[in-house]
């Protein structure tokens, strides 16, 4: 088998660039003021609203970094979060947690707010906010 | 049913007067979210109609019927302040009446006093079963409707009153505890029920996956329709008035308490409850459970269920002597006697098929076994058990 090198530059450039974007985490944030000390399985039960020690932000057009969230750090299939949260709504006794648009956004709100807490990509991560915890 | 609606009027000048800054604040931040079910049902028994309530007016038969589980509900929270919310729900649903009808199951003013205590006035979800909250949304449940067995033991749904809810969370465990006062009138077109100082607690712990729920409520209730007067009066004129009295469910106590548990893991879901109904006047006590067990594959749920009521009280009188002429008379108290509640135990299967985030579509086999009439209605003679039903729904919610 014959490979030019500029097929093979194309072939190793592309697979570098998956390769990148297989390694952007998703990370879960803090405002950087707060002093809370959260654990995965705290996480966990924040999301689905069983704990109320922070005040949890969605996500809505990063449809994988929200599948990775929260398969791998609820433990649970998105249907599954969606009817837990629509049983919190319909009883009046909580809310769903508040989807904002983009990463910046959930950025933007979890700094502000000390007990509030987000997922989004690394790459939107700055000094107002700290990682807790990163989706491997 | 009839509701009145000069509560709501009261609890929205309630939340306006509780909100001066109202008119010079911002625009108040509201939500607007709904619910809903389609489906269809039908049985394999001509002579009775299976429902979700003894008390209710028509179920479903042999000819199938749309009217048994379909149901549309709008919900509105608007946040006033930080502190205060208000959230009405509107719900169109064949459950009181002979047709659809639109009532208000659920309007409040809630008071958020910190992140851990909150107070709520207004018409609340009563809350004496592990899934009274979310009972009517499809979506959230397993089941395409709670087994009336234990959950036909209260036909009331809703709380007219004041609740303060507590969450906490401790170390593994979450914490719930919520405590009511309040009452509930609903008029079927069979019966009208007059409940009174509505009062209980219920308390949850979750520690992963596992749920624990206990819960305690009591009341006050009057139960009047033709068929009781017309009893009762007869009773009476026989000369058995301490018999009559005894059997008026005039102010008579209700007393209910419920245990409960659930497992959601990521493919396990179990979930169970044990009740105990104790009841006054004529209406019998007894004693409820069920076990609902589903294992989630990918985007399916097959599950299966037990569910059954047992009457604990006496189910025939001794005061009147079945002699001669007072013959019909005893027989006409033991059928006012045994008229609500019955013994009646169901077998379900079924399959959940999660559509979409937020769609699922179930169907479901049940196969009811009950005692006499057992808690079927507009039941014929000549009728008897298994029965058995088949559902299809879809449940959505937005």
């Amino acid at each position: 088998m014959k490979i030019s090198s500029k097929t093979l530059v194309a072939t190793c450039l592309t697979f570098a660039a998956t390769f990148q974007q297989a390694r952007a985490d998703v990370v879960v944030i803090v405002s950087a003021a707060s002093t809370a000390k959260i654990t995965a399985a705290e996480i966990s039960r924040i999301y689905l609203g069983d704990s109320n020690i922070m005040t949890p932000l969605d996500i809505a057009n990063a449809p994988l970094t929200r599948r990775d969230f929260y398969t791998k750090v609820i433990g649970k299939d998105y249907a599954q979060v969606k009817s837990r949260w629509a049983q919190l709504v319909f009883t009046g006794k909580g809310a769903a947690p508040k989807e904002l648009a983009g990463g910046e956004d959930v950025v933007k709100a979890v700094a502000a707010d000390p007990h509030a807490i987000g997922y989004v990509d690394s790459s939107f991560v700055n000094i107002t906010v700290k990682v807790i915890y990163t989706v491997k | 049913m009839h509701r009145s609606s000069m509560s709501a009027a009261a609890s929205i000048t309630l939340a306006l007067a509780l909100c001066p800054t109202l008119a010079s604040a911002a625009p108040p931040e509201i939500d607007i979210s709904g619910f809903g079910t389609g489906g269809i049902a039908a049985t394999d028994n001509g002579k009775a109609e299976f429902g979700r309530l003894q008390q209710q007016p028509v179920g479903v038969n042999t000819e199938g019927d749309v009217g048994i589980d379909s149901l549309l509900a709008l919900q509105g929270t608007v946040h006033l302040t930080d502190m205060f919310s208000a959230t009405v729900q509107g719900m169109a649903r064949r459950l009181f009446n002979t047709g659809f009808q639109l009532d208000i199951p659920v309007f409040f003013v809630k008071a958020q006093v910190t992140r851990d205590v909150a107070f709520r006035v207004g018409r609340i979800e009563l809350p004496v079963f592990m899934n009274s909250d979310y009972r009517e949304v499809g979506y959230s449940n397993t089941w395409v409707r709670p087994p009336i067995e234990v959950y036909g033991q209260i036909p009331l749904d809703s709380d007219d009153g004041v609740d303060l809810l507590y969450r906490k969370t401790l170390g593994p465990a979450d914490m719930s505890v919520q405590a009511f006062y309040g009452k509930t009138d609903v008029n079927f077109p069979s019966v009208a029920i007059q409940s009174r100082k509505n009062w209980g607690v219920n308390a949850n712990v979750t520690v992963g996956p596992l749920t624990l729920r206990a819960g305690r409520n009591q009341s006050s209730f009057t139960a009047t329709s033709a068929a009781i007067a017309q009893t009762l009066t007869a009773v009476n004129a026989a000369g058995f008035t301490t018999l009559a009295n005894q059997l008026n469910p005039l102010n008579v106590p209700f007393k209910f308490t419920d245990l409960g548990f659930r497992i959601d893991e990521m493919h396990f879901t179990i979930q169970g409850e044990i009740t105990k109904a104790t009841a006054g006047g004529f209406v019998s006590s007894t004693d409820g459970q069920y076990l609902l067990a589903g294992y989630r594959i990918a985007k399916f749920t097959p599950y299966a269920m037990y569910s059954r009521q047992k009457v604990t009280s006496e189910r025939t009188d001794k005061t009147i002597p079945r002699v001669g002429a007072l013959i019909p008379l005893a027989l006409g108290v033991d059928q006012l006697i045994n008229s609500i509640g019955a013994d009646q135990h169901t077998f379900a299967g079924g399959v959940r098929w999660d559509v979409h985030d937020n769609v699922d579509l179930k169907l479901q086999v049940d196969r009811v076994s009950p005692q006499g009439h057992g808690l079927f209605i507009n039941v014929q003679p000549g009728f008897h058990g298994p029965v058995t039903v088949a559902s299809l729904t879809l449940d959505f919610v937005f």
